[in-house]
């Protein structure tokens, strides 16, 4: 028996949230839906008593997060719900899901509207020894201690690009946590050469600088130009090289490295719901939307990094417009005037913190770049070179990269960079969605599954 | 232990708190990693911290492949390490 | 490399074979076997069609009496034969096959099929419900018995296609991935080469081994055949232990096959693979090319599963995906030369067999193009036996 709604927004982080509380505004039967336990995603992940916090000295934006909070109360808040199916039907929308992490009780919700905000998760490109234990995202490690108050480890050393290892450095600072050093591919004088006024990064550049300014109160050095070279230990990590472009290297003992190298919007989905998506500067695959956040597909909406990485205020501002689009209301333009400043400064920041896609060519032959089919470098680049292997797609049929639990998630750039570079073939944009468009979004039991077929003699 | 829960982790009693995911128990008793990959990469624990990369699968109440950094425990949760499916 | 080496308007093949799926890379080998030239071409790349949708299967278990289990059983020797020259990533098993069913009605039916199977060289052994049990100790208790092929065999299929491109290149076969065939060129009333939107390449022979789009190639091939897609559909679990042993099929399975029924038909097949994985089918549509997905196939195949094997049910899939068969109304592939174009040769329009029938396609292809007696008896699987020729 599947619950309606008038609207159903998957993915209950900032913008999530907003499009909740604003669809809700007029009375429409909202549900909000997350696979977390509580609201918040990952940049408001939480303790469960933080809620009831006006500071916790742990949260950005906290006030903001209390705000939406308590807009949801004529909201359906369902919590550890795993989304793994958005289809059309009748007019309208099923959402596909499973309640509970362990218990895996199917959901069917159907839904006039539905709004997308499923967020992003962190891209690493690999490096020897990325697979040792203690080796974790950046946003991995921060939502242990923000959401759990546990540390991922007594020194950790922070590296990748992208303004998040100054947050994450931050926050493991405010944990209490020895951070070591922190390292960037690039250079955040990227910004400043950029003017601030016409990219909206005065703000931000006031941001990181408060950070900048915490580490160096804490004597944490900060490289900038260097990446790692190697994690090393026995079974778990123990030590970090790091080097510069020059090859001048750097070595710290940890015992956690947390890495980052920008964002993957998590478009499954939207994919297989057919909404029309294109490549982002930053090279990641984004869903495209009008200026009311709706998708190429009627009734279906989409709002924060999955449009687009950018960060929370631009998502929230999303999730305000969704909400408004919706229930027919118009928005203010200073509110569109705002949004469009945030995207030019996700622009400058995709430029600042790009990988340069011919990275995967130090990746030795022997190192892991499939993790969930422990798939090597070497393997891949043998497909191309042996096989014909020339887009992502063949390479992963000869291989099994990409075939695993996580289906590419955290694969799927680096093989197809890696396939692009080896066989020669360019990156193709329209490989892309076929790789992003998986069918369950997330893993589901054949109990589940069995239950969409009716009348099936069980005998 | 405040807000004591109290769960087993192979078999072992251990503390946890209320809003404590699998991993937040595992990594506060020291752990780094509770599975084996199958075809002997190594040990693997929290990597995404958020569903995406499914390296951090362990077994709770006898049920396998569940996701560390996204399961809530519960007072009593049976949680059992190094579960490897058709390894 | 992508793409052979050779430029765009080389000196003439004596074959181009139009597909670089296991249909096509059978072919090529077989040509290359026979001293021919062959350049392979596809408009999108190696196992890029139903072959890298494919499960592997190479049965004779689902055929009735007739060509088709002819092909099947002679394909299936030189598959086996072809596991010497091929690397162990090709998983080829020597898995066997059982046909269970639930029913007294199902095993009669099963037993008499047996009958006819064993008097056309098939190794059918009728199983009790004991000899099931040591076959497949996971085996849902409901089932009573059923029939065991030791013969049936699995493979990879897309590693398959791509290590027999790939010995064929290396004796001197040419391989043009993302080039597409539009048009042949005919002097004096025979091929001397085909039209790609890459330049012309000169042949004497075009096989038309593109799969699910054969029906449009033979078109542009002037010798237009009626193939036409079927959909499937195919769950991949999560890596399990020890569940599923051999290739394990509901009764129905066969009668699915030859079925004429517009509307969905499922049945179940199942079977796990080396990586640990299990595969499960089996379900057949005739909905065009339409990709979109049918919650109620996924449930009826998951569901399937289930009630054979109860252990699945907690088991996760971790994909669904689907795939276009060939087929044609009679169901049989399209193989040999065509009457009505001096250079053209069908190999195509396998259905769900495609894996499995290769080799032997590949065989005849080449006896048709060197002129050696043909291994069987082309008549059925002749071009232009549909009555209505486009």
């Amino acid at each position: 028996m599947a619950e309606r709604y008038d609207v159903v927004v998957i993915g209950a982080g900032p913008s999530g949230m907003a499009a909740a509380a604003e669809a809700s505004a007029t009375g429409l039967r909202v549900a909000l839906v997350d696979q977390q336990a509580r609201v918040g995603g990952a940049y408001w992940r939480h303790e469960p008593a933080h809620a009831a916090l006006d500071d916790t000295g742990m949260h950005h934006d906290w006030a903001t997060f209390r705000r939406l909070l308590a807009r949801l109360d004529a909201v359906d808040q369902l919590a550890s719900h795993a989304v793994w199916s958005v289809d059309h039907a009748d007019g309208g929308f099923v959402v596909r899901a499973t309640h509970g992490e362990v218990a895996r009780t199917p959901v069917r919700l159907d839904a006039n509207h539905v709004v997308v905000a499923t967020g992003a998760h962190e891209r690493v490109v690999p490096f020897r020894g990325w697979t040792l234990p203690g080796v974790m995202t950046a946003g991995g490690g921060q939502g242990l201690v923000k959401g759990t108050g546990v540390a991922p480890g007594r020194r950790v050393v922070l590296a990748g690009t992208g303004p998040l290892l100054l947050v994450v450095a931050d926050t493991m600072l405010r944990a209490g946590v020895d951070v070591v050093a922190v390292t960037e591919r690039g250079h955040p004088l990227g910004y400043g050469l950029r003017p601030s006024s016409w990219s909206g990064a005065a703000s931000r550049s006031r941001e990181a600088a408060t950070y900048v300014r915490n580490l160096a109160a804490h004597r944490v050095p900060f490289h900038a130009g260097y990446r790692v070279m190697a994690a090393e230990g026995t079974d778990h990590v123990e030590r970090v090289v790091l080097e510069s472009r020059r090859g001048r290297r750097r070595e710290y003992d940890v015992d956690a490295l947390l890495v980052s190298d920008g964002f993957t919007p998590q478009l499954e989905l939207l994919v297989q719901a057919g909404a029309g998506t294109r490549t982002d500067d930053d090279g990641s695959l984004v869903v495209t939307v009008d200026v009311g956040q709706r998708t190429s597909v009627p009734g279906l909406l989409a709002t924060g990094e999955v449009t687009g990485v950018g960060g929370a205020s631009s998502a929230i501002l999303e999730g305000y417009v969704a909400g408004r689009s919706i229930t027919g209301r118009d928005v203010d333009p200073a509110l569109l005037d705002r949004l469009a400043v945030h995207r030019r400064f996700a622009r400058v920041m995709h430029a600042v913190h790009a990988v340069d896609p011919s990275t995967v060519a130090e990746l030795p032959d022997d190192e892991i770049v499939c993790r969930c089919e422990e798939v090597t470098a070497g393997r891949i680049r043998a497909a191309c070179r042996d096989l014909g292997a020339d887009d992502p797609r063949a390479a992963k049929l000869m291989t099994r990269a990409g075939m695993g639990l996580c289906q590419g998630r955290t694969c799927g750039r680096t093989v197809a960079d890696l396939v692009a570079l080896t066989s020669g073939r360019p990156v193709d944009p329209d490989d892309a969605p076929r790789w992003a468009g998986r069918l369950p979004a997330t893993p589901v039991t054949l109990a589940a599954l069995a239950q969409e077929a009716a009348g099936v003699d069980q005998t | 232990m405040r807000d004591g829960l109290v769960v087993r982790v192979d078999g072992v009693e251990v503390a946890a708190r209320e809003g404590d995911t699998v991993a937040a128990v595992l990594v506060r008793a020291g752990m780094s990693s509770w599975r084996r990959t199958r075809h002997g990469d190594g040990p693997r624990g929290l990597f995404c911290g958020m569903g995406a990369c499914q390296d951090c699968l362990v077994t709770v109440d006898g049920v396998p492949g569940v996701r560390a950094c996204l399961a809530p425990v519960g007072d009593g949760s049976v949680i059992e390490t190094s579960e490897v499916r058709g390894g | 490399m992508a793409s052979s080496p050779t430029p765009l308007n080389a000196s003439a093949y004596d074959v181009v074979v139009v597909g670089a799926g296991i249909v096509g890379a059978c072919c090529a080998w077989e040509l290359v076997q026979s001293g021919l030239s062959v350049c392979v071409v596809d408009r999108s790349g190696v196992a890029s069609g139903t072959t890298g949708a494919g499960e592997g299967n190479i049965l004779v278990s689902d055929k009735e009496p007739g060509p088709e289990l002819e092909l099947a059983l002679l394909s299936r020797d030189l598959w086996h034969q072809l596991a010497d020259v091929l690397p162990s990533d090709v998983e080829v098993e020597h898995k066997g096959g059982v046909i269970v069913s639930a029913t007294d009605d199902g095993i009669a039916a099963l037993r008499r099929a047996a009958v006819q199977q064993r008097d056309a060289g098939v190794d059918a052994r009728d199983v009790d419900r004991h000899a099931l049990a040591e076959l497949e100790p996971h085996l849902s208790p409901a089932v009573i018995g059923g029939v065991h092929y030791p013969q049936d065999m699995q493979v990879q299929p897309m590693l398959a296609a791509a290590h027999l491109l790939r010995l064929a290149r290396e004796r001197g076969a040419g391989l043009r991935i993302r080039t597409e065939v539009l048009d042949l060129v005919i002097d004096r009333g025979r091929v001397v080469g085909v039209v790609t939107d890459r330049g012309e390449i000169g042949c004497r022979w075009v096989v038309n081994a593109a799969g699910t789009w054969g029906g449009e190639v033979g078109r542009r091939l002037h010798a237009p055949i009626p193939v036409l897609p079927r959909r499937g559909f195919i769950l991949v679990t999560e890596p399990v232990g020890d569940i599923v042993r051999h290739k394990v099929y509901g009764a129905d399975y066969v009668a699915n096959v030859a079925s004429d029924s517009a509307g969905l038909e499922t049945s179940p097949v199942i079977e796990s693979t080396q990586s640990g994985t299990v595969l499960i089918g089996a379900s057949r549509e005739r909905v065009g090319f339409d990709p979109s997905t049918s919650y109620e196939v996924l449930g009826r195949l998951a569901a399937q599963a289930i009630s054979l094997f109860p252990a699945l049910s907690g088991v996760r899939v971790q994909r669904a995906y689907r795939g276009f068969r060939p087929y044609c109304p009679d169901h049989l592939p399209v193989i040999g030369t065509d009457p009505r174009v001096d250079g053209v040769v069908h190999a195509c329009g396998h259905e769900g067999a495609g894996i499995g029938l290769a080799p032997a396609t590949g065989r005849l292809v080449a006896e048709a193009i060197t002129g050696v007696a043909p291994s069987l008896d082309l008549g059925p699987f002749s071009p232009v036996r549909f009555e209505e020729v486009a």
